[in-house]
Parts: C-alpha cells; sequence; structure tokens
C-alpha cells in the first residue's frame, strides 16, 4: 500500500514528529494530512490558523514578549486542537466509510 | 486487572521519578499499548513534548506529576473499557477505513510524453536528443549531467519554453498533444522555476494573492490558498518583504510558493539546490516530495540538478545526459542494474601509492583520484562490506566512503 494511503501511517508520521519535538514539521504534515483525508475548506483553514499561531508565540517568547509558562500554556492548548482535528477527521472518513458499506 | 498493566504502570512510575525526559517516551509507548482513547494517547504525547521543552525544575516537577497522575487515567480507562463494545466498534470502523483506502489506487496519470525530442544549435553544433521521457502525477524526476550538456534545454522544452525540431510531444492529463498544442491552457497547469530567478515587485503576499488571481482564485478562495501556501512553506515572517529583502533560500522559496499557490500538474525546477545550505536543500527536497504526493492535487516534478545523491534520494526515475545524449533514463531503482563492477569513493589522508599498495588485492580493478576523492572500482561480486573490512583491516583511514554502484555518480567518470 502507498504510504500516502495509508491513513495510519501518515499519523504515526506525524505523531512521531511530535514526539520528537519537530512540531514545525509536524504540523505541516498535517496540513497534508488534511488536505488529502477532510472535504471542504474549514478543516483546512483550521490547521492554517494552528500552524500560524503555533509560529507566532515561538516568536513572542524568542522576543521576551511571552514568558515561558504562558507560551506553553498555549502551545499545549494548540497542539491539543491539532491532534483532536486529526481524530476529528479520521473517525469522521471512518463513519462515512462505514454508513456507505 | 491486567497484571502486564500493573507491572509495566509500576516500572513507568519509578522511570519518570527517576528520569522524567526518558519517562516521558515511556509514558508515550504505555499510552500506546493500554490506553482505549486518542485522548489520553495525545495526552501523553503533549506531556512528553512538554517534559523535553521545561526549562525549570518546578516547570519539570509539574510536568512529573502530570504525568504521574495520566498513568492512573490510562489504568481506570483500559479497567474500564478494554474489550468494550464501543471500542470494539471504533476497531471496526478504522479497520474499515484502512481497507478502504488499501483498494484505492494513488492519482498518477501521465502529465507529459515525449517520444524522440530533439533540439539542434546550428551556431554551436549542440545537439539533445533523441529523447523520450515520461512524467506521471505523484512522481519526481531528476534530470543529471555536467553544465552545458543539455539539461535546461530539456526542461525548457517539456515546459514549453523552447521549441523543439523533431519529435512528439503530448500533455495527456491536458488533453493537448501533437501539432495543435493549446499552450495558454497547457502552461496554465505547468509551472516552471528557472534557475535564474526573475525578481518581483512589492510584497511576496501581494505578489501571491495576484499569482492566484491569475489563475481564477477570487475573494476568500484566493485569501485561503495564499495563507495554507505561506504557511505549509513556513514564510509567514517573510510575507511582508520585498525581493531584495531576501536571502537566497528565501527567493527559491517564496518562488515556489507563488507557483504552487495555483496547484500546477507539473512543477519543473531548474538546478533548485544550486544556491541552498544544506538544511535548505534537506527542506526543499521533502517538501516538494510531500506535496507532490498529495492524494487531493497530485504533481509531477521534474528538476534538475548537480547534487546526485540528494536527488536521487527523493527521485523515482532519473534522466542522465553526456553531451546532449541520454546515458540513463529509467527508475532510480534500477540504476546499475547492468553494471560489470562496482565503484566506490574513497576519501583518506593516504597518498595514491600508498593507498594502491594496501589494495592490492585481485578484487580492486581500478584506483584513481579525481582531485577531490578515491575512486575504487571493484569487480561484481566485491561488496561494500567486503570493501569495508579490507580498508578496516589493512589500517586504511576513513574520512568519506560511498558506493556509488547504483548511483548516476559512477556514469559521470
Amino acid at each position: 500500500m502507498p504510504v500516502a494511503l495509508d491513513i495510519e501511517k501518515r499519523q504515526e508520521e506525524i505523531r512521531g514528529l511530535l514526539f520528537d519535538d519537530k512540531v514545525s514539521q509536524a504540523l505541516h504534515r498535517l496540513m497534508d494530512f488534511v488536505r488529502d483525508f477532510s472535504q471542504g475548506r474549514e478543516n483546512l483553514n483550521e490547521v492554517t490558523v494552528i500552524s500560524a499561531n503555533f509560529r507566532r508565540i515561538d516568536t513572542a517568547e524568542r522576543q521576551k514578549r511571552l514568558g515561558f509558562k504562558e507560551a506553553q500554556s498555549e502551545r499545549t492548548e494548540l497542539l491539543y486542537q491539532a491532534l483532536s482535528l486529526m481524530d476529528v477527521i479520521v473517525e469522521t472518513l471512518g463513519v462515512e466509510v462505514a454508513s456507505n458499506g | 486487572m491486567d497484571k502486564s498493566l500493573l507491572e509495566d504502570a509500576k516500572a513507568l512510575r519509578s522511570g519518570i521519578m527517576v528520569h522524567p525526559k526518558d519517562g516521558s517516551a515511556e509514558l508515550v509507548q504505555f499510552a500506546n499499548k493500554y490506553a482505549t482513547t486518542t485522548k489520553l494517547k495525545n495526552n501523553a504525547l503533549i506531556l512528553r513534548l512538554n517534559c523535553g521543552r521545561a526549562e525549570t525544575p518546578d516547570v519539570q516537577s509539574d510536568i512529573q506529576t502530570e504525568m504521574l497522575g495520566l498513568i492512573e487515567h490510562i489504568i481506570k480507562d483500559h479497567e474500564k473499557n478494554v474489550g468494550s463494545q464501543a471500542v470494539k466498534v471504533r476497531e471496526e470502523t478504522l479497520a474499515k477505513l484502512h481497507r478502504y483506502y488499501l483498494e484505492k489506487q494513488v492519482p498518477n496519470d501521465l502529465v507529459f510524453e515525449c517520444k524522440g525530442l530533439t533540439k539542434e544549435y546550428p551556431r554551436s553544433a549542440f545537439k539533445l536528443g533523441e529523447v523520450d521521457l515520461t512524467l506521471r502525477l505523484g512522481q519526481i524526476t531528476g534530470v543529471v549531467g555536467q553544465n552545458a550538456n543539455g539539461k535546461t534545454t530539456l526542461l525548457r522544452m517539456v515546459a514549453g519554453e523552447l521549441r523543439h525540431n523533431q519529435g512528439i510531444i503530448n500533455y495527456p492529463v491536458l488533453k493537448q498533444g501533437g501539432e495543435l498544442i493549446d499552450w495558454v491552457k497547457v502552461k496554465s497547469e505547468i509551472a516552471y522555476v528557472p534557475q535564474e530567478l526573475p525578481p518581483w515587485y512589492g510584497s511576496l503576499a501581494d505578489n501571491l494573492h495576484y499569482e492566484a488571481a491569475l489563475h481564477g482564485m477570487l475573494g476568500q478562495e484566493n485569501d485561503d490558498e495564499v495563507d495554507y501556501v505561506v504557511e505549509r512553506l513556513g514564510l509567514s515572517e517573510h510575507l511582508s518583504k520585498s525581493w531584495r529583502e531576501l536571502s537566497g533560500g528565501y527567493k527559491l522559496r517564496f518562488s515556489l510558493a507563488k507557483v504552487l499557490v495555483w496547484k500546477p500538474k507539473l512543477l519543473i525546477m531548474d538546478e533548485p539546490l544550486a544556491n541552498l545550505d544544506l538544511k535548505a536543500q534537506t527542506t526543499l527536497l521533502k517538501d516538494v516530495r510531500d506535496l507532490a504526493q498529495s492524494l487531493r492535487f497530485p504533481m509531477s516534478v521534474l528538476m534538475s540538478s548537480q547534487h546526485l545523491h540528494e536527488v536521487e534520494a527523493v527521485s523515482d526515475q532519473m534522466v542522465f545526459l553526456r553531451q546532449g545524449e541520454i546515458v540513463y533514463n529509467g527508475p532510480v531503482a534500477d540504476i546499475g542494474a547492468d553494471r560489470t563492477h562496482n565503484a566506490f569513493e574513497l576519501s583518506t589522508s593516504l597518498e595514491l601509492v600508498a593507498l594502491k599498495d594496501r589494495l592490492n588485492d585481485s578484487r580492486f580493478t581500478d584506483i584513481h583520484y579525481n582531485g577531490v576523492s578515491y575512486l575504487i572500482q571493484t569487480t561484481y561480486e566485491t561488496t561494500y562490506r567486503e570493501v569495508l573490512e579490507h580498508l578496516l583491516n589493512n589500517q586504511i583511514d576513513i574520512l568519506y566512503f560511498r558506493d556509488i554502484s547504483r548511483s548516476t555518480k559512477r556514469l559521470f567518470e
């Protein structure tokens, strides 16, 4: 099975990048995942905003406009949102495939 | 109660207390093994991330406490839900989804094909071809060869930037070909990024919106697509910059963004790695590979480069040109399949005479120096392991070693 079609492997790749603290790469691959497996624009816009916010927080922290704890808290929230989005897409697709027999 | 669960939990608690960072990695494995919900698995992953980034002992201590708490949640979840109807239904649904995609095919439509393509330059007496080439969606094709051997000429002909002398060109996915090609339609689906990037005026943001609009994307769709490409290529911090304020690497990424925003079917890049540092090369190649293999908007990529190993690593097929003639044209996996000997590159502090002396063995059929490294030719039967073993056993210090038996690099010699 080509990797592009293997949803499990694609999820594992994203989770693996997060495990290795390669958040930026993980979010880029999540954008690819959402584009490939999600209908409509809403989810893609959501992951685009998550990625943009993540970058904004990192920049603010680097420029000392945001303390570590605040930055960490905001990052954590965004990562939950990103991972939940991936789960919701898989669940929605699963229900669609199951209901179509 | 699951005995292994309790034993694993006990070991994990101790691990987290002694070494939280290592413990956080084990917590992710524990969650993946025992948690029945993705939410708990996600919690473990995020704690792992936060633990690695913790700057002070009090933050570390808070995360440690959270990790210990998560273990208890996972134990309760496992006890309550493992084997439950809800979990079984979810697993079956996911298995069905997996099977559904297993039966699907990745898009690999033929984007471009040419047969007997030639181009002659009477003044210099240079002739390219004949070239037969097929490019498919989702595939990357690398074009390599020394300078002035026809790479740019080939790319420009495929892009419709240069007229060929003989041969047939078709763009099947665009339903165009033969003598009656609608070049406006073809060029609206083909992106050509030349080596010498033309400068642009105004900010990147303006240019991206303009490119998207030229390809029919207006209003919200235009904004969404630009936002996506900017974020996907990591360019948001440079959006307001002008051409002169950008480094060479970012100029290339911006040029890429300008074409990716309209989702071309074929992306042609002439020497994209030429002005990039090592990290930027890796990032670019990885991005291009991932974006080419998109299920929803796949594209074919044709790129020329002197960075043979890097391009071979991401390409599906390679074209090697020497003085305008095709020396190799086929899958990366088949390079060197018909070879009669193996070839290796070696850098060592030894002089050629001393090296030859230590490689005095019938397996080593030729050794010479190309100005940068030694090229060692061996019999076909001699493996890279045997070569390495021989080098080590004969006290030859290895500064660099590479097996090029199955690389287009061997064709340069």
